[in-house]
């Protein structure tokens, strides 16, 4: 009963509820159906909205595609651009950090050398002035050098142009045709006097046979003397005999035995005097002999001479004129290095003025490595005042006016 | 005789442009710079000047300029003869009416072709 009694509470309870929940639901529905069709009519305004902002986004989408398409590829190029940049700005911040880590040692080691260097250009600087002085020095001596040999060759050359100049060869024929008109008298002449040595030579020959006639006469002198030396003898033996009568003629005798003495001593004087000058006549006699020998020889022997002297006198001057030649040339190529050396000696002032910017650039970096300012009042130049690679000639500019 | 004058401050090279023109048969007066010249230039005249561009105390761009002042050196030809080759300085040289630019070092022979062809 009590479980009939509970069943139906439960049923009342649960009809009840089921007819509260039918009113709550009909009304519910009613609300439902309302909202439903108000539902339906936005859902049509929405879908007439929803049709228009469609074909809006349809035509944003076609142009946003049309955009894209444009832009897409820098888009790509930028995105590319700037992944490499990333890369490269970390790579920096690693250089940079790596860098700064160096700085940092550099920084200690640029004292040590600023130390070093200052002492280092202060050195320089004595050496650059040092090398200036040597190259003054070497490059006057040079360049007197170079200018007194090309000086020389000039004298050379005008002293050879005088030599080989105008009419030299004329000359020399003329001179050699002058010679041998002279050798043609000279010939003439040593035959006139071979003519003259053969006259001479007969003369002696007449001469030395007087002589031998002259000595043949002292012969006879002689053979008087003795025989009148007897006579004499005689005349005093005779006058002996005779006593006191005689002595008177004794006297006599004994004269003229001494006469007879004298004139053999006269004779033998004489005839050695003779004599000799026979011998001097002999000698002379062989000389002129020797003479017209050598005369006869000498006028065929002296032209052909002189032709053999004057053919190698002309095979001389050919040499010289070609040795001139030579010289010539030669003179002309030694100005052509002179002029080459001259331009080359005029690394003296290129370097020179290098050398003068180097000194500034010292001055300059001294400046610096002491207190971080330029020592120097006026701004440093940068580039050099000389750019020559080389020692060839520079270019020529003439301006129009 | 023709004189022409030489600008320098090296030793050497005024050594050379004289022995260079002389040997030719010109006369030759020296200054060591651009001032010297001047002064020089004071009491006579020249039939041709060659200087040097850098030169203590006055370069050759100030001696030209104030040649070309003096009426006596307006049409002397005036022939720069310098190491500097860049057209700004041969530009600069022209506008103070040098006659000519011949870059350092210089070629005697060619030296004297452009005297002879100036001067005479």
């Amino acid at each position: 009963m009590v479980a009939y009694l509970i069943a139906s509470s439960i049923l009342l309870c649960a009809f009840g509820i089921v007819a509260a929940s039918l009113v709550r639901a009909r009304s519910r529905r009613l609300a439902l159906e309302a909202t439903c069709s108000r539902l339906e009519s936005e859902r049509d305004r929405a879908l007439a909205a929803a049709r228009h902002a469609e074909s809006d986004l349809r035509a944003a989408i076609e142009h946003g595609r049309a955009e894209l398409a444009r832009y897409l590829p820098a888009q790509t190029a930028h995105v590319e651009r700037i992944a490499e940049l990333e890369a490269r700005c970390e790579d920096l911040a690693r250089r940079a950090d790596a860098a700064e880590s160096d700085a940092a040692a550099s920084r200690t080691r640029l004292c040590g050398l600023r130390e070093d260097g200052n002492g280092s250009l202060g050195e320089l600087g004595g050496e650059l002035a040092r090398l200036r002085a040597l190259v003054d020095d070497a490059i006057g001596h040079l360049v007197k050098s170079f200018t007194s040999l090309d000086r020389c060759m000039r004298e050379q050359r005008a002293l050879l142009d005088d030599a080989a100049g105008g009419g030299r060869e004329r000359h020399l024929e003329h001179f050699l045709h002058e010679v041998s008109n002279v050798f043609a008298q000279l010939v003439e002449h040593a035959s006139d006097s071979s003519e003259v040595a053969l006259a001479v030579a007969a003369t002696i020959d007449d001469v030395a046979r007087h002589i031998e006639s002259i000595l043949g006469a002292f012969d006879e002198v002689e053979h008087i003397a003795e025989q009148t030396n007897l006579l004499a003898l005689n005349a005093t033996i005779e006058a002996a005999r005779a006593g006191d009568v005689g002595r008177g003629f004794a006297v006599v005798a004994a004269e003229v035995r001494k006469l007879s003495a004298r004139s053999n001593d006269f004779s033998l004087d004489t005839r050695r005097r003779v004599q000799a000058l026979g011998a001097e006549l002999t000698e002379a006699k062989r000389r002129v002999r020797q003479l017209t020998d050598r005369d006869s020889s000498f006028a065929s022997e002296a032209r052909a001479s002189w032709d053999r002297l004057s053919s190698e006198i002309r095979a001389v001057d050919r040499d010289t004129r070609h040795v001139l030649a030579e010289t010539e040339r030669l003179s002309a190529a030694t100005h052509a290095h002179v002029s080459e050396a001259v331009t080359s000696l005029q690394f003296h002032d290129l370097s020179t003025q290098l050398i003068a910017h180097l000194e500034q650039r010292a001055t300059h970096l001294r400046g610096l490595l002491d207190d971080g300012t330029p020592a120097l009042p006026t701004p440093l130049r940068r580039d050099a005042p000389v750019h020559q690679q080389s020692m060839l000639a520079g270019s020529i500019e003439l301006f129009a006016s | 005789m023709k004189t022409i004058l030489t600008v320098d401050d090296s030793p050497s090279v005024r050594q050379m442009v004289s022995y260079t023109v002389r040997s030719a048969g010109y006369d030759v007066i020296e200054a060591k710079d651009g001032a010297e010249a001047l002064e020089l230039a004071q009491g006579r005249s020249f039939d041709m000047v060659l200087t040097d561009q850098n030169m203590p105390r006055l370069d050759g761009f100030g001696l030209i300029g104030q040649l070309r002042n003096d009426p006596r050196f307006s049409a002397t030809p005036i022939i720069m003869l310098t190491t500097e080759a860049s057209d700004e300085m041969k530009a600069r040289g022209k506008a103070v009416r040098a006659t000519g630019w011949m870059v350092k070092p210089f070629d005697p022979d060619t030296l004297l072709a452009v005297i002879q062809r100036l001067i005479g």
